[in-house]
């Protein structure tokens, strides 16, 4: 790999960094475009552009999948994604609703500068004609509406130049034949009805001019592999386990040894799943969330919550989601904090995939302090203003055909008491013996739907484990996130998600007081009309 | 009764397929295709006491290997090479009369994944087996829909059964030709070479060059022992030029060239020239005037005209449309008749691979229910014989005739393959010209319409829709009866009901040309050719374009404006 994101460095707009810009040839070419639209874009009688931004996505691909110790795809591509996005009006209102992102060409890949010119040019004339019919139909939609919201459509952030180093992907040859070793472990299971690995790796170089002078470019190196075994009980009901590892430095990359070592896991988890009792009909009590099972519980619960996303003209609410009342009152208990650092490269030894110094709207990443003793002080923030939050804190964020909106960076979630884990196991168990209970709940790890994709009973008496299955949770929303941790661990764990960009959710063990589980209310599948072919 | 015997001869040949498969496993040296053959039986026999029982089981594998480079403005914009292995696995559970697949459940037929693309036997027949069974499960529960259906409809119109019977076929192992290997460097060269050509034409604002090659094998095996195999490599170019016209319009030119080898392609110097020839039609277009609604003589050229007959009369050949109780059925009460003025006979032939050297898109030697491929006589001397026939019985046709076509991943229906036109009224190009001003003058016209080229076009075949059809002509001729000058126009759709516009072709040319496309229907997108000589029309309708309003661009373009370099 190429030296992935770490070389950035931060100069005033001089003439080394000028001379940066024209030596590439991409950022090149979008300045050259940016200025002949800049001064000479407009339509007859229409409004003049008064922002335009190119962002020029540069996507390398490789992409692997293995099935029961055989290959199934091998691919490796790259692609060059243009998007260019013209506001009209002004910043107090111009013609932006919630999806209008610009428009998208594909741009060559050859860094020829006339190829290269023609695409911004086609993609700039696109993008002002559609800003034109949105300026004029939000302003005919506007007028539906009573009051004059007070907050602008944009806000006005001071330019920045940043060129930072690009990457590339290295040699990705080692990963047909791992995930093969992997999946065939299957083939000596023979519970296990399917097995498949899959490595996505992407060498992302992101280059972005705009009209107030801001350029700026960065390259991030992803790779995100999933592997999976399902296995299926004789009731008929289906498990998926796996294990999936986002991982953003080359060095911490797992090697074959340790990816079988994982899967030999996965797998027999999945067997232990299909003779494990079931979850009664209903409990309700004591429930530890392990580390990892937390990060997940964040990343859907509070993540999305504290991103601000400007509702619709006419609706009400400070932004969508959880917390659109919830500014400046208690989300969380009192003692737990929640910061967004992008800036932050590195967590409890692991590299952070939603690391960067400069958001997609080329504004500095800045750290927020999101929520201070359970209260909501801000939200996270990109150019589009909410309701008392005028700016940006450079956390606007997009993929490659999308205009930046609000996105999690880093997002910490830390205890001002953390407790140590055995102190919380502890914990658990007492308030489970007050309840006078034989057993309670302890979540490994959550799945899709926040249902417990890992569940133990821990047993009173002496501690011991034993899984169960197919179990829900009644309720688990943001309610329950804010009076029902009465405790968190000291085990900060980070996990790592991707899906067109980067982020992280870092967090510890949690103690609920009191949740509710029952039986999934996912039925079972019928088992094999005939049995799979002998594998071994 | 006959479906009752048809059921029996499925039923017995579901038993008799183990053990010839056992047999052929000795002798096959494709692994694929034994996994393919030892899985079926397994299948066979695993789901043989079942519940509604499977009575047809294939296998359709789909090996695509394919290279896409793609150039614009003297610069790569893609190249990527790709491969997979894809697998359709059709299971049919009940009989022959009444199965999984009637009526709306047709999609229930079929299951489609991905296969491991080595050659790794445990790994294929596992990923076979889930198919399998995934499809089963399907079929079996689109089985109880499909009876209780029957069960509370009034009687249908057409109660053919659902799978015709068809004689067992031999084991059939075609030539799998050599694969194409382009030299990736020397392609991506040339295409930049080819699309830096709209550089020099400003006014051309969308442009490019691509080059696909296909190396796809397909293998297929069936409980009815029918076994076959099959590769067809194609290399494929394509132009395009686009532009916008000052009040709006969207101004198109697409040339594409296809050939079974690489040196099969026209040489770069042609390419060039044809990318030339384009711009300038684009150009030409822009500041055409466009055309007025018009009733009047018309004449196709025969690239026109073939364009014509796939859309307006080949789609309404397809068996399927005769059965469904949404299809307008304009042919069906039609056999016997006549349909066609009586100097023209139309056949599709995929069996066909070049006319007057030109590679033909549409040929296959069987289709993709492993039936194989047959010439079919659809209209003879204007008279309506017959249709393109799947394995989806209608009134009358109970076989297929070898058509049965689908994209890997879709139910296959009947489509054309290679469209032949045929007239016994030809005449050389000059004389039909003649009678085409003759025509003109006639009818006391001061003009008539010359199509040289049509890109493409839809039908619609539903009954509650218009039975309508429209082309998409692009250069298109006004023939002045006085002896002007011709001149280009632009914004013309020929429209009108099918039949009627049939029957007033009064003449033809003596030479036929050949139309290569990809046609999209319901079972996905499948390779076709159309081959028919000029045609003159008594009277055609056109229509003015529906007008889009995007102007064209604000600023000139980059190269116009100064130069990028």
């Amino acid at each position: 790999m190429k030296q992935f994101a770490t070389a950035f460095f931060l100069l005033t707009a001089t003439l080394p960094i000028f001379s940066q810009v024209q030596n590439d040839a991409v950022l090149g070419a979008l300045q050259a475009e940016m200025a002949r639209s800049k001064s000479d874009l407009k339509l007859l009688n229409e409004k003049p552009p008064y922002y335009i931004e190119y962002s020029l996505t540069d996507q390398e691909s490789f992409i692997a999948d293995s099935s029961m110790g055989a290959p199934r795809t091998e691919l490796h591509l790259r692609v060059r994604t243009l998007r260019a996005m013209v506001l009209v009006g002004d910043h107090k209102r111009d013609n932006s609703l919630q999806f209008s992102a610009g428009a998208v060409e594909i741009a060559p890949l050859d860094n020829d500068p006339e190829a290269l010119r023609q695409q911004i040019w086609l993609a700039t004339d696109k993008a002002y004609k559609a800003a034109l019919q949105q300026y004029a139909a939000k302003q005919v939609m506007l007028k539906q509406f009573q009051q004059e919201q007070p907050l602008e459509d944009f806000s006005t952030e001071k330019p920045l130049t940043e060129i930072g180093a690009t990457v590339k992907l290295d040699d990705v040859s080692r990963w047909p034949a791992d995930l093969n070793a992997v999946t065939m472990i299957a083939r000596q299971h023979p519970n296990v009805l399917s097995s498949t690995a899959a490595m996505r790796a992407f060498a992302v170089n992101r280059y972005f001019v705009n009209s107030e002078g801001s350029a700026t470019r960065k390259g991030q190196i992803v790779y995100n592999l999933q592997t999976v075994a399902t296995a299926q009980a004789a009731d008929g009901m289906r498990f998926d386990q796996g294990k999936a590892y986002v991982i953003v430095a080359d060095s911490e990359l797992p090697s074959r040894e340790k990816l079988l070592g994982d899967y030999s896991q996965v797998i027999e988890r999945v067997e232990a799943l299909r003779n494990a009792p079931m979850v009664e009909e209903q409990y309700r009590g004591p429930v530890l969330f392990s580390a990892d099972a937390t990060t997940t519980l964040f990343a859907a619960l509070v993540s999305p919550n504290v991103e601000a996303k400007k509702p619709r003209p006419g609706e009400t609410g400070r932004t969508l989601g959880a917390f659109a009342s919830s500014y400046k009152s208690r989300v969380l208990p009192q003692f737990v904090d929640v910061r967004d650092d992008p800036t932050r490269q590195t967590a409890a030894g692991r590299s952070l995939a939603g690391y960067y110094l400069v958001d997609d709207d080329a504004v500095k990443a800045q750290a927020v302090n999101v929520i201070e003793k359970g209260i909501l002080k801000t939200f996270l923030m990109s150019r589009q203003p909410i309701l008392n939050l005028p700016n940006s804190n450079g956390h606007g964020r997009s993929g490659a055909f999308q205009r930046a909106s609000s996105e999690t960076g880093n997002l910490f979630i830390s205890s001002s008491a953390p407790v140590k884990t055995a102190d919380l196991k502890q914990q658990f168990l007492e308030a489970c013996k007050a309840r006078g209970a034989e057993y309670c709940y302890r979540v490994d790890s959550l799945g899709g739907r926040l249902a417990p994709d890992l569940l133990y009973r821990v047993y009173t008496k002496d501690g011991h484990e034993e899984l169960v299955r197919g179990a829900a949770f009644e309720q688990l929303d943001t309610r329950e996130l804010r009076n029902g941790i009465t405790a968190m661990g000291d085990d900060q764990t980070v996990s790592n998600f991707y899906d067109q960009f980067g982020y992280s959710v870092i967090a510890p063990s949690a103690l609920f007081e009191e949740l509710q589980i029952k039986r999934s209310p996912l039925g079972n599948q019928k088992l094999p009309d005939y049995p799979a072919p002998a594998m071994n | 009764m006959s479906t009752l015997r048809a059921a029996g001869v499925f039923g017995l040949s579901l038993l008799s397929a183990l053990s010839l498969a056992a047999q052929q496993n000795g002798k096959n040296t494709d692994l694929v295709l034994q996994v393919m053959q030892q899985e079926l039986s397994r299948a066979a026999a695993g789901l043989q006491k079942s519940d509604p029982a499977p009575y047809f089981l294939s296998y359709n594998v789909d090996d695509e290997d394919g290279t896409a480079i793609a150039a614009t403005h003297g610069a790569i914009i893609n190249s990527v090479h790709a491969k997979r292995r894809l697998a359709d696995v059709s299971v049919r559970v009940g009989s022959p009369a009444l199965d999984n697949t009637h009526g709306e459940s047709r999609s229930s037929g079929n299951t489609a994944g991905q296969l491991p693309v080595s050659d790794d036997p445990k790994a294929l027949g596992h990923d076979l087996w889930e198919l399998t069974d995934a499809q089963y499960k399907q079929a079996a529960r689109a089985f109880t829909t499909a009876q209780s259906q029957r069960a509370v409809k009034a009687d249908e119109e057409d109660k053919s059964p659902d799978f015709s019977a068809e004689k067992p076929a031999e084991a059939m192992t075609l030539p799998v030709n050599a694969p194409l290997s382009p030299d990736v460097k020397v392609w991506e060269e040339r295409l930049r070479r080819i699309s830096a050509v709209f550089n020099q034409h400003p006014l051309v604002y969308e442009s490019g060059a691509m080059l696909y090659v296909t190396n796809d094998r397909r293998r297929f095996v069936s409980s009815e022992n029918v076994q076959v195999t099959s590769g067809v490599p194609l290399a494929r170019v394509f132009l395009i030029a686009q532009t916008i016209a000052d009040d709006g319009m969207q101004l198109m030119r697409v040339e594409t060239f296809e050939a079974p080898a690489l040196d099969g392609l026209p040489r770069e110097a042609a390419l060039i020239e044809h990318a030339e020839r384009m711009a300038g039609d684009v150009e030409k277009l822009r500041k055409a005037p466009i055309a007025e609604p018009f009733n009047g003589p018309a004449l196709l050229s025969g690239r026109a005209a073939a364009v014509f007959f796939h859309e307006v009369l080949g789609h309404r050949l397809e068996g399927q449309r005769q059965r469904g109780e949404e299809e307008g059925q304009t042919f069906t009460k039609q056999v016997g008749q006549s349909v066609l003025p009586a100097f023209l006979s139309v056949a599709d032939d995929p069996t066909v691979r070049t006319f007057a050297e030109v590679p033909l898109a549409g040929y296959f030697a069987f289709d993709d229910e492993g039936i194989p491929a047959q010439r079919v006589e659809v209209i003879q001397k204007g008279i309506l014989k017959q249709f393109l026939m799947s394995r989806m019985p209608v009134r009358n046709f109970l076989h297929s005739n070898g058509h049965g076509r689908a994209q890997a991943g879709f139910m296959p229906v009947a489509r054309q393959g290679n469209l032949i036109v045929t007239s016994t009224n030809g005449v050389p190009e000059k004389e039909l010209r003649a009678q085409f001003l003759a025509e003109i003058k006639k009818q006391n016209k001061p003009y008539g319409l010359y199509f040289e080229d049509i890109e493409g076009g839809f039908t619609l075949t539903t009954r509650n829709e218009p039975q309508a059809f429209q082309v998409l002509p692009v250069m298109v001729w006004k023939v002045y009866a006085d002896g002007r000058p011709d001149e280009l126009v632009r914004g013309v759709d020929i429209v009108g009901t099918p039949l009627a516009a049939l029957n007033r072709i009064v003449q033809t040319g003596d030479k036929q040309f050949v139309f290569n496309g990809l046609c999209g229907a319901e079972s996905g997108s499948v390779p076709v050719s159309a081959v028919a000589p000029a045609m003159l029309f008594s009277e055609i309708e056109v229509q003015r374009k529906a007008q889009a309003h995007d102007r064209p661009p604000i600023l000139p373009a980059p190269a116009a404006a100064g130069g990028a370099r």
